[in-house]
């Protein structure tokens, strides 16, 4: 209920914020009202979501988000137990950047709910130029505390089950200018997860007999990631390349390499994002289909989670920005843009494909 | 990780000795597809998707996870 009463809030507040466009400007920023669909064999997720990026002073920055998830799945992996079931989180956030001049420091936070699970995140930011800017390196602190606890969702529950799961997230990166048209970055992620990672409705046929899914207290994950950036003048075309790989200590392998292209149209009113994603992983150490013994001696780790075993999936994508202008419409609304995103996810578990599509309205605000 | 620090201090300071871009010479780099052609709603409902239906996660400096998708 209090989830609730703040996405309306904030609702009201971007309303405020559209309503007073135009008027004598001290500073500005962008309002984005977002709704984000996905579909799969028997998952569906609607989303919509309100965003807002503005200057606070002369050197601040905000950032806030506040979103609401339904989502209707027949699939215990989705969250509650058996049948078909329609389930609703709510998630805010925000965060807040001081420019110290080369050096820039943030804190934000973020908040989820559902009836079954509660998380609060915490996060620290530092980034510092170097060499007129050419350089940029960042780290970047998280501290996440979850609680799982099944006693209100739908469905009927057998047992109830209840735990917490701490996450400890270091980041760094690194940002460098090529030339006039190209820059780097990489970064790399460390995160540890403590406590209770099992998801409480999913069960494993293990011995002949049906079994709660059980997995490690902890796990350690690594994620090494590059960008390389490429403007083509000549054709008004950026080219984006992005490579990631991962490994934790469940035994799971990935690597994701992705392709961008972006080609601006009519003088950068229009914008076309084509996209082509590859993820390849390797299924951790002690995923099965169905185990021969449920004996904890013989079988420490129970779990048929289909991401947890071998994935690869294929996502191409296509977005369309444009702002209102390309349209003939002028004043105050010819910078609002307009996007529509599409994806295909070709999918080899037993989730099938998906599709994703977004919709977004992004409205520049003077204040 | 104090290893990984210190090869990016050398990186950066090999790579920023070499390269030297003047802030009037940055038109193109400022572009927004050359910084952050996805915006933050779209970056995160994308992360969601892909961290509950993918055993990999991270390397966007941002938390995933957070939820009972799992």
């Amino acid at each position: 209920m209090l989830d609730s009463r703040l996405f309306r809030g904030g609702l009201l507040i971007a309303l405020g914020l559209v309503l007073g466009a135009g008027n004598v400007a001290f500073a500005d920023g962008t309002l984005t009202m977002r709704g984000a669909y996905y579909k799969e064999r028997s998952t569906r997720v609607v989303q919509p979501m309100l965003d807002a990026d503005l200057e606070v002073g002369e050197r601040g920055q905000v950032q806030a988000h506040t979103l609401v998830d339904a989502i209707t799945s027949a699939s215990a992996a989705s969250g509650a137990a058996g049948a078909a079931f329609t389930e609703t989180r709510t998630q805010f956030g925000g965060n807040y950047t001081h420019d110290l001049g080369t050096m820039r420091l943030g804190a934000g936070f973020r908040h989820s709910g559902e009836p079954d699970y509660t998380s609060d995140f915490l996060t620290l930011r530092l980034e510092s130029d170097f060499a007129q800017r050419n350089t940029t390196v960042g780290i970047n602190l998280a501290r996440g505390m979850d609680s799982i606890d099944n006693s209100g969702s739908q469905g009927g529950i057998s047992a109830i089950i209840s735990g917490e799961l701490d996450t400890t997230l270091i980041s760094t990166s690194l940002s460098q200018i090529l030339s006039q048209n190209s820059v780097a970055q990489v970064s790399y992620d460390l995160s540890y997860l403590e406590g209770f990672q099992q998801n409480i409705y999913r069960t494993v046929v293990a011995g002949g007999m049906v079994q709660p899914e059980r997995v490690p207290d902890t796990r350690l994950r690594h994620a090494l990631a590059g960008t390389l950036r490429y403007y083509v003048e000549a054709s008004d075309t950026a080219l984006i390349a992005n490579y990631r790989f991962y490994f934790d200590d469940w035994g799971i392998l990935a690597n994701t390499p992705e392709l961008r292209a972006i080609q601006e149209l009519f003088s950068g009113k229009l914008e076309a994002h084509m996209s082509y994603r590859y993820h390849r992983q390797r299924s951790s150490d002690f995923y099965k289909e169905v185990y021969d013994s449920a004996d904890q001696s013989i079988e420490p780790y129970l779990t048929d989670d289909d991401k947890l075993g071998r994935v690869r999936t294929h996502t191409m994508g296509l977005k369309l920005s444009a702002t209102l202008d390309l349209l003939g419409i002028d004043g105050g609304w010819a910078d609002v843009r307009v996007e529509a995103l599409g994806q295909y996810l070709k999918q080899d578990t037993r989730y099938g494909n998906a599709v994703i599509s977004q919709l977004a309205f992004v409205v520049p605000v003077d204040y | 990780m104090l290893k990984l620090i210190i090869a990016s201090a050398i990186l950066a300071a090999t790579l920023s000795s070499c390269v030297r871009v003047k802030p009037y010479q940055r038109a193109t780099l400022s572009k927004s597809s050359m910084t952050a052609d996805k915006d933050p709603g779209e970056a995160r409902f994308e992360q969601h998707a892909k961290g509950s239906r993918e055993g990999a996660d991270g390397g966007s400096g941002e938390a995933g996870g957070g939820c009972g998708c799992n």
